[in-house]
């Protein structure tokens, strides 16, 4: 390619690698602009700038560490039994029967409902008095007081945690079954000749070449993870008390029910910076798969 | 290898043009055949009148109603024209309208606004938060009514999510971009004023917004009035808190409602509860908007108040919020009477726990009926509501309840038609239009004005009725707390007795909590 010929490819590209850029540059940095000013709108007037002092209220903030809490909770229980659930669903749809079609049709649709419907739909299965999860829990003789799934707050951050990887396992679930499509058949007989177990198969021959994409799958749970809103919001909207609050209900609130929108900027400063530090370590992992080296 | 089957190149020619002239004449025959006239009805009433010596004027005579038909038929023209020298024929088929006029009289009393001199087009934008269907097809109604009534006048109607309405007109105001007209709650009117983007109506017409607050209760015309300027015109309002009763369960029990205070209730929940069956009572203790105001309006009526007499104190550390909250904890926690799970349970589920005969008693407002007309709940049996009473020794000034008009017509600041959107906000609340939320369209919506009690028709309130037209229905009865950051304030109340009813913390330190991180909130904005 002559460097004319190059010059030309910069040129078609650089519109749209503008706009990417300064969009998401432009949201950014405003972001952390405004987390150094004092904005209120209900006490209109100009924004002062603050320096630190919104972080150091941030920090005196008597909700905000249990928020981060919830919110590590829900990431840490939320990832890891997506993983698991969806790897032990890929090996299920892997195997050979007749409804195996059937199955991985229907495996799907919690992934391609709206966050909205499946929030409002498992708002009412698991309401404690007209809930159909412990009316039928009753009925067949599991419980004989109904279980308050979504008001102790005991239980509300894990039944909530439930619902998010009941939306998510059928992705990792199609992603891990794609990924086993591409492991060679040749690695198997050759297993079976030397007499190896099941497990022997699963651990030396599946988990290995699962790898990259359990650990690819497990970075884009965790920043799904952490930007959900719609499924903790319309279940539990953050309660009871602030027993299911994670940062991104936490900043809405504080943004556009509280109008403090600087308060809100500081908050996602630091949501943005837990993210970043997520992706450096992942980059560093797959550093050698993105080169090619493996 | 399988054979390749050959398509003889003159019969797929023919096939190809059997297709084009089978699609042509199917598309002649739908025009040779289709109807051939496209009637369009416009209703246009002649009651606008030219008066000079005043706005406003009330007309009560027969109107014409002309109803105008417009007939549309295509027609062929031939145009001739002159190409280079050459004659070409153009074959233009036209629509033709023909219009027929007919007039109707009907008896109608309508409100005049006058003069309207011929004026340029002008757009409206009307949203409406929440509401049920009814309400919806009520407004919308006047939206395109009045089309007829200033045919130079377009109101869009839409209907915007109730939830998030405050953050929604934010946004949309900060962008430029609100509505003219809304109906929203009056509780926010503080906060929006301080954002700026509510219209003081005074300053658009204040002669006009004089004659209109002539016909509101004054309690009611409070709730619109802040700062001394009047910013919206109710529809009705909301009464907070009312508890509701199943009439034959609590007969079966030999129990008369209404309470004189919460010993005379609990007395009676004691003994209508029958768990796991049947509790007595269901509250609503999530963190929605409306059961913080349930709470809210309890604590009211034993004489809390979220502020001091000159607003710059926090008062909810006080016996009055004290006893509320432990009145509230005790019916979950001590007597039981309460159905698990209180505090996953809004207004719509505790509801739902009283039409399915769950419980013998609710705990809302006075929109109990509306869900009944919403469709939500089949009855066969009779149900009353009454105002939620207080302890036996209130510890401060106790009232009636409180009261919020919820569907108020209230003018954004960003609007370029001002003059325009209040006669649209007047032609909503003519008598006519009111009489509507009066059980005439919309139920469970408590009257306004001394007009819509006279025509009442919702039978829940029928032992209001007599109150209500005699004036002492409102008498002490106050607007719900309305203060730049109450809905802050009201959000940590929230968390505070869903704290205190879970056990996580005593009622004192939930409230002392409440105190310091409300106080805080109030200082900042008046910083």
């Amino acid at each position: 390619m002559s460097s004319r010929e190059g010059a030309l490819g910069y040129a078609f590209v650089s519109p749209t690698v503008f706009l990417i850029v300064a969009l998401i540059l432009y949201s950014i940095l405003r972001g952390i602009q405004l987390s150094f000013y004092d904005i209120h709108l209900l006490r209109g007037g100009e924004d002062i700038f603050v320096g630190f002092q919104n972080y150091i209220r941030m920090a005196n903030d008597p909700v905000l560490p249990n928020v981060i809490l919830n919110t590590f909770i829900w990431i840490a229980f939320g990832v890891s039994l997506t993983v698991l659930l969806g790897l032990a669903t890929a090996l299920f749809l892997d195997l050979k029967f007749r409804a195996r079609t059937f199955l991985r049709v229907v495996i799907l649709i919690p992934w391609v409902l709206p966050d909205v419907d499946v929030g409002a739909i498992w708002k009412w299965l698991l309401d404690t008095q007209v809930g159909i999860l412990n009316q039928f829990l009753i009925t067949i003789g599991i419980i004989k007081n109904p279980i308050e799934w979504l008001s102790s707050p005991d239980l509300a951050l894990f039944s909530v945690t439930g619902v998010m990887i009941w939306r998510l396992f059928p992705f990792i679930g199609l992603l891990t079954l794609a990924a086993m499509q591409t492991i060679p058949t040749e690695l198997y007989e050759a297993a079976n000749v030397d007499g190896a177990s099941r497990y022997g198969k699963f651990r030396h021959i599946t988990l290995p070449h699962l790898a990259f994409t359990l650990i690819l799958g497990s970075l884009i749970l965790t920043i799904w993870f952490m930007n959900n809103f719609a499924i903790i919001w319309i279940t539990t909207g953050g309660g009871p008390g602030h027993a299911t609050d994670t940062l991104a209900t936490y900043i809405y609130k504080v943004a556009f029910q509280f109008l403090r929108m600087s308060d809100a900027a500081t908050i996602s400063v630091v949501t943005f910076s837990i993210i970043g530090i997520f992706s450096l370590v992942y980059l560093f992992v797959l550093r050698k798969y993105w080169a090619g080296e493996i | 290898m399988p054979e390749v089957k050959r398509v003889d190149r003159r019969k797929f020619i023919y096939a190809g043009l059997g297709a084009a002239i089978v699609v042509v004449g199917g598309v002649a025959a739908y025009l040779a055949t289709r109807p051939p006239e496209r009637v369009v009805e416009t209703v246009v009433q002649t009651q606008v009148q030219t008066v000079r010596e005043t706005q406003v004027q009330t007309v009560e005579k027969p109107i014409e109603r002309v109803v105008t038909q417009t007939i549309e038929r295509p027609v062929e023209k031939t145009i001739v024209t002159t190409v280079a020298g050459t004659p070409t024929t153009i074959v233009q088929t036209e629509v033709k309208r023909e219009t027929v006029v007919q007039t109707q009289t009907v008896e109608k009393t309508v409100e005049v606004t006058a003069p309207t001199t011929p004026m340029a087009p002008v757009t409206l934008k009307l949203w409406e938060f929440g509401g049920i269907p009814a309400e919806h097809d009520h407004v919308r109604g006047l939206a395109s009514d009045y089309k007829n009534f200033k045919p130079y006048v377009t109101v869009e109607w839409a209907n915007q999510d109730w939830v998030t309405k405050r953050e929604f007109l934010i946004a949309q105001f900060k962008a430029g971009t609100a509505a003219d007209i809304v109906t929203q709650d009056t509780a926010s009117i503080p906060d929006f004023v301080a954002l700026g983007a509510f219209q003081p109506l005074e300053d658009v017409d204040a002669e006009a917004v004089a004659q209109e607050k002539k016909r509101y209760y004054p309690e009611v015309w409070d709730t619109v009035t802040y700062q001394g300027k009047s910013y919206g015109f109710p529809t009705y309002v909301d009464i907070n808190t009312m508890y509701t009763w199943s009439v034959p369960m609590l007969e079966e029990a030999g129990i008369k409602p209404p309470f004189k205070n919460w010993d005379d209730m609990l007395e009676a929940l004691l003994k209508l509860n029958k768990p796991p069956d049947r509790y007595a009572i269901s509250i609503p203790m999530s963190q929605n908007t409306n059961d913080i105001l349930i709470f809210e309006g309890i604590a009211y009526a034993n004489g809390a108040r979220w502020l001091s007499e000159d607003g710059k104190k926090v008062t909810v550390n006080t016996d009055a919020w004290s006893q509320a909250l432990q009145f509230y904890v005790d019916l979950v926690n001590k007597y039981k009477v309460v159905p698990p799970g209180p505090t996953s349970a809004d207004y719509f589920v505790s509801t739902q726990l009283f039409f399915t005969k769950r419980v013998a008693l609710t705990v809302g407002m006075s929109w109990i009926p509306a869900l009944v007309q919403l469709g939500a709940f089949a009855l066969d049996w009779q149900y009353k509501l009454a105002p939620f009473p207080s302890s036996p020794y209130p510890p401060g000034p106790t009232i009636p309840f409180m009261m919020e008009p919820t569907t108020t017509f209230i003018m954004l600041s960003s609007s370029k038609n001002k003059k325009e959107a209040l006669d649209f906000m007047r032609f909503a609340i003519r008598p006519e239009s009111l009489r509507a939320w009066a059980g005439h369209k919309i139920r469970g919506r408590t009257p306004c004005t001394p007009e819509q009690w006279k025509e009442n028709r919702n039978p829940e309130y029928k032992e209001m009725e007599q109150l209500a037209i005699e004036g002492k229905l409102f008498k002490n009865a106050i607007h719900v707390p309305s203060f730049p950051g109450i809905v802050e304030m009201e959000k940590l109340l929230g968390v505070a007795y869903q704290e205190a009813v879970l056990g996580k913390k005593t009622v004192k330190e939930a409230l002392e909590g409440l105190q310091r991180d409300a106080q805080a909130v109030l200082d900042r904005i008046k910083k």
